[in-house]
Parts: structure tokens; C-alpha cells; sequence
């Protein structure tokens, strides 16, 4: 597949689904996060994240929210097209990030909320039927005090403008900013939990990590290939022992970090929990990539240095893959969180 | 730790020194980094423009003889003028400033003819001419010995035709130091030329990169003609001057990326104290990965330091050089990296921050000077 050819999620998704490859939440089965799993793999392995995080935002973080907390209002007109493909969300890339900054506010005006600020790095942006934003409510205590909102793109106040992002060009990534913008009750989006950008985040993180590790796993392959062709001294990169162990090494952490995905995949799937084994499977996804991204620069060397080279797009598109669904910062906290890691 | 972080942690150099770093410093702040902004988004590097600032005051022609048209002085001026540029958090300007002065002027006054030095050495050291040094071509980069650009005798004038690439300073220099294939075998095969940019025949694209913007570009020889006296040092010198220039640049690409780290150091401590302590449980890792990034900039500045003295004492720096490079080079990746992933987060992917353009930046040192596993290999031995 190339990836400049469905930038869009408005063309991937409907694609994804129709071919099966995505199932709508009704049909769902036990296999469905197995075959979200090998999907999010290959994806990534397409060394450009715009693909795969848009299809993660859209299905893994957005839709959940909206089926599990959406008011009938917002399900019946979002729902449908969304699990379909032919309605598009947009999400912020750090969540938790976001409410913690209290990027956003709702103040709770006329029977609905208010909302006010701006959201960078959302995923899908310029394509989005609506936005997912998470606001703080009003308190300073932001872990407690937040609500997620899904607010049409139509509404008034509503504003996408590009900013300079790091990859993926304007067409992926954008800031959403809110003024004054003024919605139903309905629009807010009642999670189980007291943060909402907990409710989803098994699920979500594990296969932010498939993507991660799937990008690492191509990008060492395709740097293997590389180190075979390319010749110095009067020989292949490959017969530099250096050069060939520290591929062997690369090869070997995302070797580690795709088994301990599918042991967290078993976890989620059997017991519908393995939040521990997510959260560290994404964190541990994290550090591969953004290791495969600076290791594989240097066996490119400076023709890899170039902007429009693979290795060069790949430390973007690496960086902003383990930036998705959390830092490593918030992830390092939400592990701390757990406490009773021996327990599970 | 504050307190620590908030000190000047660069050693004393002496009131010399001292008086030296504050013009420069004064410069820095007062006329560059005004300016900073606008020629990042323009993605270019006005190297004229930052050497007349510099010249004003005095600052280009450190560590050059005075009979140069120097300004005296030794190779620790040298360091405090980069220690000081660092402080704009835009290592393409060290990086041209040093490929300028400490490579190519370098060249020139050391091992040029009589006429060249007279006729470039003065004003690169004024700052109205600028140099550069042109090795790496596509398939020739650690591998310096695969050079393909040929030089060639013709009625007593020498003949360039090939191509070079990743050329720092290409696209303001005036003259470029050019390694060529002058032929033989073995470490006499390659000879070092002086050739004028504007000279028929020379041709120069700028290239796009993922740091450094502004500064990289490809430079084509087509049947180039030079005057016999545009040899720099003797025929079949190339390599082996190119060997001795690498322990230099190697000590002074260090000293730029420890400034760097140490700059970009400060800035995670100034913002780790801003942001609203949203995830509980980390203060104290917090504290000490600040401690250990803060151990790392030390051990490299001091590295990069015995380097340079062993420069300035004329023992063979090789080694040293090697590992001061790969040490400030790992130490700059590590605290950009830290701040990139652990402090800022998707904020600093958004803005395109200083720290994410310093990570983007420390990536370029992966190669530039040797890579790595040219480095080990250089240690090793």
C-alpha cells in the first residue's frame, strides 16, 4: 500500500471495513483485537504513522467513547457512519496530556457547556465530522475533573488550523482550537470511569504499541536490506560486525516488545483487564521505535539525514508513534499507579 | 538541584577569558539572536552576516597567527567562541562557523601556498569571505579512500571534475578545500585543492535535511580548471591531512555539542519547573534524571576539554578527540531526547520548540565528523 495514496482516512477506513479488516463494534468476536492487532502490525510496517494512527484515534480511542458514553442524540447521528468508516473523528494524540495541560474548558452555561482554547496534535483534524476533545470541567484537580466531548466540526466557533507538526503535513495533523463554541449536554460523552481518558486505555495503548512495534519491525527489516546492498571499505555494511550486532540487537528488541504485545493481547482478550501488561507493552513499543529510528539513521548515515529519505520521514514519524496515547511520561505514571505490579 | 542547574557550570577559564566570553556572549544576544527566528524560518544560514557581527568585536580571528590577519590568541578562545554561539540552541551556525574557521581557514593558513593564504586567509578571518572543506560524495563518506572526484594535470594547471555532497557551508562559501583522486594507490592517492566557488564550472544545490537546515549542499565539478598553486599541501597529501584536520574537528565538533547539551539541559530544568505536576509519583525520577543528564554534559564538557589541551599541547589527540566527539554526541542526543520524550511530550512535536529543532540537530552529529562506528573503530585502535 502507499501511504501518500490514502492519507485520508476518509478513503482507509471505509476501505478497512468493508474488506473486513475492521470490524463494526456490533460484529465483534473474540478475534476481532487479533485481527486489530495484526492490522495495527502491518500498518505501522508502512514507515509513515499518518495511516495507522489515524485508523487508531478514529476506532481505538474515539468510537469506544462514544459507544460507551454518547447520549442517544449523539449516538444516532455519529454511531453508525462512524463504525462504518464514513464518518471520521478526530482525537488529540496525547489525551491525558491535554486534560492535564487544561488545554480546553467547559463551563456548564444554559443547561449545556461552553468550551473554550485549542487542541494540538489532533489526529484526522481536517477530515473530522467531529471532534473528540477532552476538557477540564472547571477544578484543578484534572485527573478527577474532566469530560470528554464530541463536538461537530459544523459547529459555530469551531476552527482547524495547520500548524507546524513535526510529520505527516498538515493533511493529518492539526490545532482545534474553541471559541465560545456552545453544545447540548448531549454532546458530552459519560464515561465509567472519573477520567475518561482511562476508559479506553487497555485496548488503545496496546495497539498504539502493535503500531509501534510493526513501524520498528519494518524500518529494521528495511535497514537490513540496506546494510546488504550498500558497500564501504570494499565490503557490505552487513560484514561490519558492529554494524551487523547492533541490527541483531534491534532485531531482538522488537522481537521482545512484539511477544510482550501478544502476551498483553492475551490478557486484554481473556480477561478483558491486562492493563498493566498494555500500558508496559506500549511504553516498552515506545522505546523500540524511537531506538530503531536513531540506530538505523546512523547505518543510512547522512544520505539518511536528507528530509525526504525513509530513515529521515521514519525519526518523525517514530517520535510522534510513541507519542500516541500518551507519553512515556504518562504512561511511567499510570504504571506507577498500579502499585500492586507483582499482584496484578 | 535547582541551584546546581542554575549556576555557571563552565569551568574559569581566567579574566582573559572571562572578558572574551562576555563580548562574545554580548554579541550573541544583542545582534544574533534577534535574528535567530526569521533565518530559521527561512531555513537559511546567513554565515556573512554572523561572521561581520562577530568580526566587529574581534571575535573571528581567535587562535590565528596575527601575521594572518588574526587576532591572537589560543585554541581556548576558540572553544569560548562556540561555547557561546551554543547558547542560540541552532547548531547550524557552530556548525558553519566552525566548518568556516576551524576547517577550512584552517587548511588554508596551514598548508596553502604563499598566494592563496594572502589572498583568502585575511578576509575569512574578517569574515567577508567564508570556506568550507568538501570530502563526502554519495558513495564515499566514512569510506574516504572511495573518492571518485578526479583531479587531473593539464598544461600546468589542474583539472577537477566529480561531485561532492552533505557540504557543509556549499551554498555561502566562496572557497572550498576539495578532496580529490590525483592517482596511485594507497594513502598518497588523493590531493587537497583550494577551488573557488566561482570558478566556471562549479555548480551548487542546496539539500533538505532533517536538521541543520540551512547549511547542507552538493557540490558539482565539471571540468573545473585551477592555477597549479590551488594544491593544498603537496600532491598526494589529501588523505593524510585529512586524517590530522579530523582529531581537530572532531575535539571542536565536541565542545559544540557539550554547549549544546548544557543549553538544552537548562532549558528541561526551566520548563520541568513550569509545567503543573500532572503525574504523580515521579518527582523524585525526576530529580534524578536531571542529576545523571547533568553527571553526563560534565563528563563530556571535560572530555572535550582534554582534547582540546592535548591539541594545544601538540600530542596526538586522536583518540581523545574520538571519544570526546562520541561522548558529547550520545550525552546531546540523550538530553534532547529526555526532553523531547519525558517533559514535553506532543507539545514539543506541535511547536517545533528548541528542543525538538536541538534533537533534530543532535541526530546530525551521527554523522558529521564520523559516525559512530568510525569513532569505535578510531578508539579501538
Amino acid at each position: 500500500m502507499d501511504p501518500g495514496q490514502v492519507l485520508s482516512p476518509r478513503v482507509a477506513l471505509p476501505q478497512f471495513v468493508n474488506t473486513g479488516l475492521l470490524l463494526r463494534r456490533a460484529d465483534a468476536d473474540d478475534d476481532d483485537l487479533w485481527r486489530r492487532v495484526a492490522l495495527f502490525e502491518e500498518l505501522g510496517k508502512l514507515g509513515h504513522s499518518v495511516v495507522g494512527l489515524a485508523v487508531l484515534v478514529h476506532t481505538e480511542f474515539v468510537l469506544p467513547l462514544l459507544a460507551q458514553g454518547g447520549s442517544d442524540v449523539v449516538r444516532a447521528r455519529f454511531l453508525g457512519p462512524g463504525t462504518a468508516g464514513t464518518a471520521v473523528f478526530s482525537g488529540s494524540l496525547s489525551t491525558r496530556g491535554q486534560a492535564v495541560s487544561g488545554a480546553v474548558t467547559a463551563l456548564e452555561v444554559n443547561g449545556g457547556y461552553r468550551l473554550n482554547g485549542a487542541v494540538p496534535l489532533m489526529m484526522n483534524a481536517h477530515s473530522a465530522d467531529a471532534h473528540c476533545v477532552v476538557a477540564r470541567l472547571g477544578s484543578l484537580d484534572a485527573a478527577r475533573d474532566t469530560a470528554a466531548f464530541l463536538i461537530p466540526a459544523d459547529v459555530e466557533g469551531v476552527a482547524v488550523r495547520s500548524g507546524r507538526a513535526d510529520c505527516n503535513g498538515p493533511t493529518a495533523i492539526a490545532s482545534v482550537y474553541f471559541k465560545d463554541v456552545q453544545v447540548p449536554a448531549e454532546y458530552r460523552l459519560v464515561a465509567d470511569t472519573p477520567s475518561p481518558s482511562l476508559a479506553v486505555s487497555a485496548p488503545e495503548r496496546l495497539l498504539a504499541a502493535c503500531l509501534a512495534t510493526g513501524a520498528a519491525s519494518g524500518h529494521v527489516d528495511a535497514t537490513r536490506d540496506h546494510s546488504r546492498k550498500r558497500h564501504t571499505f570494499g565490503v557490505a555494511l552487513q560484514g561490519h560486525q558492529g554494524l551487523r550486532l547492533r541490527l541483531a540487537e534491534l532485531r531482538t528488541e522488537v522481537e521482545a516488545s512484539r511477544q510482550l504485545n501478544y502476551g498483553a493481547a492475551l490478557a486484554v482478550g481473556t480477561t478483558g483487564g491486562g492493563r498493566l501488561s498494555s500500558f508496559a507493552a506500549r511504553l516498552r513499543a515506545a522505546r523500540v521505535v524511537r531506538r530503531a529510528a536513531v540506530d538505523c539513521l546512523t547505518i543510512f548515515g547522512a544520505a539518511g539525514y536528507m528530509a525526504e529519505h525513509r530513515a529521515s520521514r521514519f525519526v518523525e514519524s517514530a517520535y510522534l508513534v510513541s507519542t500516541a496515547c500518551g507519553t512515556s511520561e504518562a504512561v511511567f505514571g499510570s504504571l506507577a499507579e498500579f502499585g500492586d505490579i507483582c499482584g496484578r | 538541584l535547582e541551584t546546581f542547574v542554575a549556576a555557571d557550570l563552565r569551568p574559569p577559564f581566567g579574566a582573559s577569558y572571562s572578558a572574551f566570553r562576555t563580548a562574545v556572549a554580548d554579541i550573541v544576544r544583542s545582534e544574533l539572536a534577534p535574528r535567530l527566528e526569521a533565518w530559521i524560518q527561512a531555513d537559511s544560514v546567513p554565515l556573512k552576516e554572523i561572521l561581520a557581527s562577530l568580526a566587529r568585536q574581534g571575535c573571528v580571528g581567535v587562535g590565528f597567527a596575527e601575521h594572518h590577519g588574526g587576532t591572537g590568541g589560543n585554541l581556548w578562545h576558540c572553544v569560548v567562541l562556540h561555547e557561546e554561539l551554543a547558547r542560540l540552541r541552532c547548531s547550524s551556525i557552530g556548525t558553519t562557523v566552525l566548518s568556516h574557521l576551524e576547517v577550512g581557514t584552517r587548511l588554508v593558513a596551514d598548508h596553502a601556498s604563499a598566494a592563496a593564504v594572502e589572498q583568502w586567509v585575511p578576509s575569512a578571518l574578517q569574515g567577508t569571505t567564508v570556506l568550507g572543506y568538501a570530502a563526502t560524495e554519495a558513495n564515499a563518506g566514512s569510506d574516504l579512500a572511495a573518492t571518485t572526484t578526479m583531479a587531473r594535470t593539464n598544461g600546468g594547471c589542474w583539472i577537477i571534475n566529480g561531485e561532492k555532497r552533505f557540504i557543509t557551508n556549499a551554498l555561502e562559501a566562496d572557497g572550498l578545500c576539495v578532496l580529490a583522486r590525483t592517482g596511485g594507490r594507497g594513502v598518497t592517492s588523493h590531493s587537497l585543492f583550494l577551488v573557488p566557488m566561482a570558478a566556471e564550472g562549479v555548480t551548487v544545490t542546496p539539500l533538505s535535511s532533517l536538521g541543520n537546515q540551512g547549511t547542507l549542499g552538493e557540490v558539482q565539478f565539471e571540468e573545473v580548471r585551477l592555477e597549479a598553486d590551488a594544491l593544498i599541501g603537496l600532491e598526494g597529501q589529501g588523505l593524510l591531512l585529512q586524517i590530522a584536520r579530523l582529531a581537530h574537528e572532531r575535539a571542536f565538533v565536541a565542545v559544540i555539542l557539550t554547549a549544546m547539551a548544557q543549553v538544552a539541559l537548562e532549558a528541561v530544568f526551566a520548563r520541568s519547573t513550569r509545567r503543573l505536576p500532572g503525574v504523580r509519583g515521579c518527582a523524585s525520577a525526576d530529580g534524578n534524571l536531571l542529576a545523571g543528564l547533568i553527571a553526563q554534559v560534565e563528563e563530556a564538557r571535560y572530555l572535550a576539554y582534554s582534547a582540546i589541551e592535548a591539541l594545544i599541547l601538540g600530542r596526538d589527540a586522536r583518540t581523545s578527540a574520538a571519544m570526546a566527539k562520541l561522548v558529547a554526541s550520545r550525552t546531546l542526543r540523550e538530553v534532547t531526547e529526555n526532553d523531547l520524550v519525558l517533559r514535553l511530550g506532543s507539545d514539543a512535536l506541535d511547536t517545533d520548540g528548541g528542543m525538538t529543532r536541538s534533537f533534530r540537530d543532535a541526530l546530525g552529529f551521527l554523522f558529521a565528523g564520523g559516525t559512530e562506528t568510525m569513532l569505535l573503530e578510531s578508539i579501538a585502535r
